[in-house]
């Protein structure tokens, strides 16, 4: 009685059963894979290098103050881009969407810039803002604002009218109807969003280092391959991976879980 | 208007009942609608007009360079020339051939893949952190991997966009074969159908949802990886053509060539991806994955 352990909603099905073993097994299979790659020489060995020097790699990038300069340019950026254009979108998303006509018209504008959201822009904002760093701002935010954009109007127009009228019977205002409607409604969706923008910024801020800009982990993979430093262009791509993962985990795993348990909506 | 007032026919009149005098002309005032063919064109064409007249706006109010922006008709002449000599077609073919190549290559490669994973559990729960991490590097990134086992050619390119589009696939193909309840197929089993039988009618139409879903993210990001390995490897291509004219500054041809991809990425979406997604989660989705 009383002692029950609590049930988490909000798992994937892998997650359950296996237990720590899970992630070592996965490595375990990586790095045989890995090895019998290279066993089969297929590969030139300096593309290629072997587990260890890429590890190694990786060690010297986390090390090296000019080349760790470029993963915390990467980071650093991406955390002020994201976030901005995240709630620029959030904002616009909700505006267009309270208005009911005025959503629907500018819909499909969303879903095209939508469609050439991030490296498509990359030429364009290097003739605006020439090579570096605020080209890559720009195409990486323009990368996230569309789609949180989209998925918010999306959000807000699938709520139900019949919500948002039950409480404008009862006399609530409109403020109230966004707060205690429209926002809950949109929000899985907005979430969708947001998860989605986090993989689409992500992709266009590497893309637009590695064609535009001298700094940043993308430019860093890139001209690491001119060098013919195989171990850094691998041990970057493996990082580029990590920082991808480990942001999304620790963004969206506890905010979906909260979500789920405050409005019971079963998101995945 | 015309079946409505059939309909009102049809009904039995009773003189002097209540109503009866009032279906002339309130309601029909009262229930106008613009056709549905105006209010479509209204939705669809409407956004893109007031887009150009906001744009033509613009430049002639403030007068930039055209090197920073254009007019619309500046773009839309080049859009014409670039049609007639020939430049745009080569380039879009090239772009379309890529994608079409990938597409029928990693598309049936990644459900299949992923239902084999998903069949057997342990595999599936090992294998799952691996292709979520695989899934999270950006494919430009193997770029360079690609351009010196593969050569600075063709194969890298679409190996490039191959990279960014099969992974969302195999993904979600495997997390639908996993959120199909197991009792389901038990029940198959149960009634004597076979392996076959559980995959044909359980688990592929269970995925499905899940399966149309990684499709449509997997076009995304197999489009833009298309797109950004065209600009470095430069060997025609949409993204070739925006790199090409911004090296010579000629800006009109980037945004002609902007143009095109978001209209071509916008009616593969619209017409393909969007539909897909909509009637697999209509006919077997419950509640989406």
């Amino acid at each position: 009685m009383g002692d029950r352990a609590p049930v988490s909603i909000a798992r994937l099905p892998a997650a359950s059963g296996m237990g720590l073993a899970g992630p070592f097994a996965a490595l375990g299979i990586v790095l045989a894979a890995w090895w019998i790659i290279i066993g089969l020489n297929v590969v030139p060995r300096a593309f290629l290098p072997t587990p260890i020097v890429v590890a190694k790699g990786v060690a010297e990038i986390l090390t090296t103050g000019g080349r760790l300069r470029d993963v915390r340019e990467s980071l650093l950026g991406f955390a002020v881009y994201y976030p901005l254009a995240a709630g620029l979108g959030i904002a616009v998303g909700l505006a267009l969407g309270l208005v009911s006509g005025l959503g629907r018209f500018m819909r499909p504008l969303l879903g095209f810039f939508n469609a050439i959201a991030g490296i498509a822009w990359l030429p364009l904002a290097m003739m605006w803002f020439g090579a570096g760093t605020p080209t890559v701002a720009f195409v990486t935010a323009n990368g996230v604002f569309f789609v949180v954009a989209v998925n918010t109007l999306t959000g807000v127009q699938s709520v139900p009218d019949i919500y948002a009228n039950g409480l404008a019977v009862l006399g609530a205002s409109r403020w109230r109807i966004v707060r205690d409607v429209l926002l809950p409604g949109a929000f899985p969706t907005i979430l969708t969003g947001l998860r989605l923008a986090l993989g689409f910024g992500w992709r266009a801020l590497v893309a637009a280092e590695m064609v535009a800009a001298a700094s940043g982990l993308g430019y860093l993979v890139y001209r690491s391959s001119y060098d013919f430093r195989f171990d850094i262009v691998w041990a970057g791509i493996l990082l580029l991976g990590f920082i991808s993962v480990t942001l999304d985990r620790l963004l969206f795993t506890p905010l979906e879980r909260w979500t789920v348990e405050r409005w019971g909506v079963v998101h995945r | 208007m015309r079946t409505a007032s059939k309909m009102r026919a049809q009904q039995p009149q009773i003189p002097g009942a209540l109503g009866v005098p009032q279906t002339r002309s309130g309601p029909a005032v009262l229930a106008w609608r613009p056709r549905p063919l105006l209010s479509a064109l209204f939705y669809n064409v409407g956004p893109f007009a007031a887009l150009v007249a906001v744009w033509a706006l613009v430049v002639a109010l403030i007068h930039p360079s055209p090197a920073v922006l254009p007019s619309p008709l500046r773009v839309a002449e080049e859009v014409v020339f670039t049609l007639r000599s020939g430049v745009l077609p080569d380039y879009v073919q090239r772009s379309l051939a890529r994608l079409l190549l990938t597409a029928a290559a990693v598309i049936p490669l990644g459900v299949m893949a992923g239902l084999l994973v998903g069949l057997v559990r342990p595999a599936a729960a090992t294998l799952m952190p691996v292709f979520r991490y695989l899934t999270a590097i950006p494919a430009i990134a193997w770029l360079p991997v690609f351009l010196v086992t593969l050569g600075f050619n063709e194969t890298s390119i679409i190996a490039t966009a191959a990279y960014g589009f099969f992974f969302p696939v195999l993904f979600n193909t495997l997390v639908g074969v996993q959120t199909v309840p197991r009792v389901l197929r038990s029940a198959i089993r149960t009634l004597g159908g076979t392996g076959f039988h559980v995959i044909r009618d359980v688990l592929v139409p269970g995925a499905l949802p899940s399966i149309a879903a990684g499709m449509r993210l997997g076009f995304a990001y197999g489009w833009r990886a298309l797109i950004a390995a065209e600009m470095l490897v430069a060997q025609g291509g949409l993204g070739h053509l925006l790199f090409r004219a911004q090296s010579v500054g000629f800006t009109p041809r980037m945004v002609a060539g902007m143009a095109v991809i978001g209209t071509l990425a916008a009616a593969v979406d619209f017409f393909l991806m969007e539909p897909l997604e909509e009637r697999t989660v209509r006919r077997w989705g419950t509640v989406r994955p």
